[in-house]
C-alpha cells in the first residue's frame, strides 16, 4: 500500500502532538501526581507509536514504543516523574521532531548511535523498575538538625526502590565535600540498607556550586534526582511537598495550568506563506493604483480597502503557537545554570500576523533566557530573600486598539542598573552623563548598549552583552519597540509593543537632507516649528527637559526648521519639511542590508517611489 | 536539419559604467526600470539603494564601484534569481561566451572570472555565488 499521500498528513499531526509533548512534559515535571496529565502525557506517546508504526518508520516506532513502556510505569506508580525521567522523555520528544523533518524532508528517520544510546538509557529504567521492589516501610520524617549556612542536600531516585547501600555511600562522599552534620533516616539505617527510595543530608562548609558540580559528575546520578539548598532556620527544612509539616512548608511553587489540549477538528487548507505575502503585496500595489485615480472611485477604495483586511487576517495565528514551547526553554535554562523558574503563559490566544510571531521568535527566546538567566535568582539567593524558590516568569498578551503588547515579568533581583552605569563608562561605551541619564529615563537603551554586560563570564545562555540591541532592533523592524520596567529586588518588565498586522501601518512622510524617509506615527509625541535645534548641539532643549538629537548617517538637514519629539526612543528628530501621512505597508529591508540599522523596512510611495522607515531605536545608540 | 543553428545565449552582458559583465542566463530573473531609488543611510558605497522589483523590495548592487571600477547608473535594474539583489546597469544583451575566448588577464574583481573578449571589448563573467558572498561579506 502506497503510504506517502499520507506522509504531509502525519508531518502535520505529528508536529501537533510533539508540541503538546513538549508543553505537557515541562507541566508534568512541577505537577507529578496529575492522573489526567500521566495519563494524556501516555496516550500521546501511544499514538506516536500506531502512527509512526502505520507509516513504516521503524526506529520512530521504536523508541516511541520505549517512551509509551515508561511512561507506563510512571501510570503504574513504580516510577518518579522527576527531573532525570523528564530529560528522557523530552530527549526522546527532540529525536522526534529531528525524525519528523527528515520525513517532512523526503528520508526515513534513521536509527543512528546516539539513538542506540538513548535506547540504552531508557531500558536501563525499565529493568530498574523490572525488578521492583516497593520500600514497605519509609523512613520517618524527622527534623533534620541543621543550621543557617549548612546545605541540605536531598536525594530520590527516579524509580522508587530502596536507596539500598547507594544511599549510605553517597553520604559519605558528600562527607568529602564538607562534615555531614546530620542525615535523615540516620547513617545507621543507611549503612543497612533500610532508608526508602529518599534521603536528605546537611553539610556544612560545603558550597553549593561544588555540591552540584560533585553529583553532576557522579557516574551513576542519572536516575538520581538531587536538590541542594542552603538551611535557612533551625527548625524542620523543607525542601518539596513530600518532607516536613504543613506549618513549615514554604510558599509552593507556582504551577502552570493543566495546558494540555487537544485542538477542535477544524477544516483547513495549507498554503505557503510566501503566495500570501505576495498576494498582500499586489493587493497593496492595487491599492495604490487606485489612490491614484482620484475621489470619484469612493467605492473601489472601500472595497480594495476590505480586501487589503481580509489578506491580512488570513495571515494571522494565535501568538501560542511561539510561547508553547518557552515552558521547555525556561526549564532547560534552569537547569543549566542551577536555578529554579517555571514559565506562566497568559492570554495567548490574541492572534497577530505570522510574519511578526516568526519575527520575534528568536527575540523573545533571548528574552526569556535572559530572564532566567540574568533575572532569576539562585534558589540560595531567593530563599534568603524570603522569596519562593521556584522563580516565576509571566507572560502576558494583551490587545491595545492596532497593536499587540508582550509583556515578560520576571519576579527576580531587577537590573542593577548603577552596575550597568558603572560598566559602561568604565568600559568607554558610554559618557558618564548619557550613562546616568539613561539609567534614570530610558533604562531599555541602557540594556540595548552593544557589547554592555554585568557579567564577567560570558556562557552560551547570555553574557556576551549581544542580544538586546539585537531584540530591539528586532521588535523596532517589525514596526513596534520595547520599553523596560525594573524594580530592585522585585523583578522585571520587558514590554514588546508590536503591531497586529502586516497591513498598513500609520506613517509620516518628512524629508532629510533632500531623502525622504517614514517615521511611525505612533512614536511622535510632539512637533515643534521654528528654529530649535542649535547648531553643534547633541540635544534639544525644551523647557527643562533636554531630548536626545538623532543624526541620520550621510543625511544631514539642510536647513531643518521642523523638529519631531519621539516617545519611542525619547530622542528628537531634525527634519527639512513633512509632507505628510500615509498609511503604507512595510516590508523589511532587504538582507543583507538589513543589518545596517538604519532603516527598520520599505514602503511604497503612491508613484511607485521607495520611501526608507527610520530605525529610531537603532539611530538612537549609534 | 539546419546545421548552422546558433547557440542558445549562456549569458545576459551587462553594461556597467565602461564595463561588460556577464550575468549567466540562468541566474537572471528579469529586467525592469527602477521606480525611484531610495539610498540606505550607512550603506556600502556600492550599494545604491532600495528600489522595487515586481512589487518586493530589493537592493540594488553597482557592480563598477564593487569592483573599484567607476561608477555605474541604475537606468535598468537586472534582479538575480531567489535574491533580493538587483544589479544597476545601463544596458542589457544576450550573449554566447565561449571559455576558450577567455584572455587569460586577471579578473576584474573576486567574484568575476578571467575576462572574454566580447564585441569590440572585454566581458567579465560574473560568478554570481561568489558575488553574493562578497555582498553578505561587504555590507
Amino acid at each position: 500500500m502506497d503510504l506517502s499521500k499520507y506522509r504531509q498528513l502525519f508531518v502535520s499531526e505529528t508536529h501537533e502532538m510533539l508540541d503538546t509533548l513538549g508543553q505537557s512534559l515541562v507541566v508534568l515535571e512541577n505537577t507529578p501526581d496529575s492522573d489526567e496529565s500521566v495519563n494524556t502525557t501516555f496516550r500521546l506517546f501511544h499514538s506516536l507509536k500506531g502512527m509512526s508504526g502505520t507509516m513504516g518508520f521503524t526506529p520512530f516506532f521504536d523508541l516511541a514504543h520505549l517512551l509509551e513502556e515508561l511512561m507506563d510505569r510512571v501510570r503504574a506508580g513504580r516510577l518518579t516523574l522527576g527531573p532525570p525521567v523528564v530529560d528522557l522523555l523530552l530527549a526522546g520528544v527532540d529525536r522526534f521532531r529531528q525524525w519528523i523533518e527528515e520525513i517532512d524532508a523526503g528520508d526515513a528517520p534513521q536509527q543512528t548511535p546516539e539513538v542506540e544510546a538513548l535506547h540504552g538509557r531508557i531500558q536501563h529504567l525499565l529493568r530498574a523498575t523490572e525488578q521492583l521492589h516497593l520500600p514497605t516501610s519509609r523512613a520517618p520524617d524527622r527534623p533534620l538538625a541543621a543550621r543557617p549556612g549548612d546545605l541540605i542536600v536531598q536525594v530520590r531516585l527516579a524509580v522508587p526502590v530502596e536507596l539500598t547501600i547507594r544511599g549510605y555511600l553517597l553520604a559519605r562522599r558528600l562527607g568529602q565535600l564538607g562534615s555531614v552534620i546530620d542525615t535523615v533516616p540516620s547513617l545507621d539505617q543507611l549503612r543497612a540498607g533500610r532508608c526508602g527510595a529518599q534521603m536528605r543530608v546537611a553539610i556544612r562548609g560545603a558550597s553549593e556550586d561544588r555540591v552540584r558540580r560533585f553529583v553532576e559528575a557522579l557516574p551513576d546520578w542519572e536516575d538520581l534526582w538531587i536538590e541542594c539548598t542552603p538551611a535557612a532556620s533551625d527548625e524542620e527544612i523543607v525542601f518539596t511537598g513530600s518532607f516536613g509539616s504543613p506549618a513549615t512548608r514554604p510558599t509552593p511553587p507556582p504551577r502552570e495550568a493543566a495546558i494540555i489540549r487537544r485542538p477542535e477538528p477544524q477544516r483547513s487548507l495549507r498554503v505557503q506563506t510566501a503566495w500570501i505575502d505576495q498576494v498582500l503585496s499586489r493587493t497593496e500595489a492595487v491599492r495604490l493604483a487606485v489612490e491614484g485615480l482620484g475621489p470619484s472611485h469612493s467605492r473601489l477604495r472601500t472595497l480594495v480597502d476590505a480586501l487589503m483586511t481580509e489578506t491580512s487576517a488570513v495571515r494571522m495565528v494565535p501568538i501560542s503557537v511561539l510561547t508553547d514551547r518557552l515552558p521547555r526553554v525556561v526549564r532547560d535554562m534552569a537547569r543549566e545554570v542551577g536555578k529554579r523558574a517555571v514559565l506562566i503563559v497568559e492570554s495567548a490566544d490574541e492572534r497577530v500576523d505570522r510574519a511578526i510571531v516568526e519575527g520575534i521568535d528568536t527575540a523573545l527566546t533571548h528574552l526569556v533566557r535572559n530572564a532566567v538567566e540574568h533575572g532569576i535568582e539562585r534558589p540560595s539567593v531567593r530563599a534568603a530573600a524570603n522569596k519562593p524558590e521556584v522563580g516565576t516568569i509571566t507572560l502576558r498578551c494583551r490587545r491595545s486598539h492596532d497593536a499587540v503588547i508582550i509583556e515578560l515579568a520576571d519576579d527576580g533581583g531587577g537590573v542593577d542598573a548603577e552596575r550597568l552605569v558603572k560598566r559602561a563608562i568604565a568600559s568607554g561605551l558610554l559618557a558618564p552623563e548619557a550613562a546616568r541619564r539613561w539609567a534614570e529615563r530610558d533604562l531599555c537603551r541602557l540594556l540595548c548598549v552593544p557589547g554592555l554586560t554585568t557579567r564577567t563570564v560570558a556562557n552560551a545562555g547570555a553574557g556576551r552583552g549581544i542580544g538586546m540591541d539585537a531584540v530591539a532592533t528586532t521588535i523596532e523592524g517589525l514596526g513596534g519597540h520595547v520599553s523596560v520596567r525594573s524594580r530592585p529586588a522585585h523583578g522585571t518588565v520587558f514590554s514588546l509593543h508590536l503591531p497586529r498586522t502586516r497591513g498598513v501601518t500609520g506613517l509620516r512622510i518628512v524629508v532629510i537632507g533632500g531623502q525622504k524617509f517614514a517615521v511611525h506615527r505612533s512614536w511622535i509625541d510632539r512637533e515643534l516649528a521654528g528654529p530649535s535645534v542649535i547648531h553643534g548641539e547633541e540635544s534639544v532643549h525644551v523647557g527643562d527637559e533636554s531630548w536626545p538629537l538623532l543624526a541620520v548617517p550621510g543625511r544631514p538637514p539642510e536647513f531643518g526648521g521642523v523638529v519631531l519629539l519621539l516617545n519611542e526612543p525619547r530622542a528628537a528628530l531634525e527634519v527639512d519639511a513633512i509632507i505628510g501621512n500615509r498609511d503604507m505597508l512595510i516590508q523589511p529591508v532587504p538582507p543583507p542590508f538589513d543589518r545596517i540599522g538604519t532603516a527598520s523596512g520599505v514602503a511604497r510611495l503612491a508613484s511607485g517611489e521607495p520611501v526608507l522607515v527610520l530605525a529610531l531605536r537603532e539611530l538612537a545608540v549609534r | 536539419m539546419s546545421t548552422d543553428a546558433k547557440p542558445a545565449p549562456t549569458h545576459l552582458a551587462v553594461r556597467v559604467a565602461e564595463h561588460w559583465f556577464g550575468i549567466p542566463v540562468a541566474q537572471a530573473a528579469s529586467t525592469q526600470r527602477p521606480i525611484g531609488v531610495a539610498p540606505l543611510p550607512g550603506g556600502p558605497p556600492w550599494m545604491l539603494g532600495i528600489t522595487w522589483c515586481q512589487d518586493s523590495p530589493v537592493a540594488l548592487i553597482d557592480l563598477a564601484r564593487l569592483a573599484g571600477a567607476g561608477d555605474g547608473e541604475p537606468a535598468l535594474l537586472l534582479r538575480l534569481v531567489g535574491t533580493p539583489i538587483a544589479l544597476a546597469t545601463t544596458a542589457v544583451s544576450a550573449a554566447t561566451i565561449r571559455l576558450d575566448s577567455q584572455t587569460g588577464a586577471d579578473p576584474i574583481a573576486s567574484w568575476a572570472l578571467a575576462p572574454c573578449t566580447f564585441e569590440s571589448g572585454l566581458l567579465h563573467p560574473v560568478d554570481c555565488e561568489a558575488l553574493l558572498a562578497c555582498v553578505q561579506r561587504e555590507r
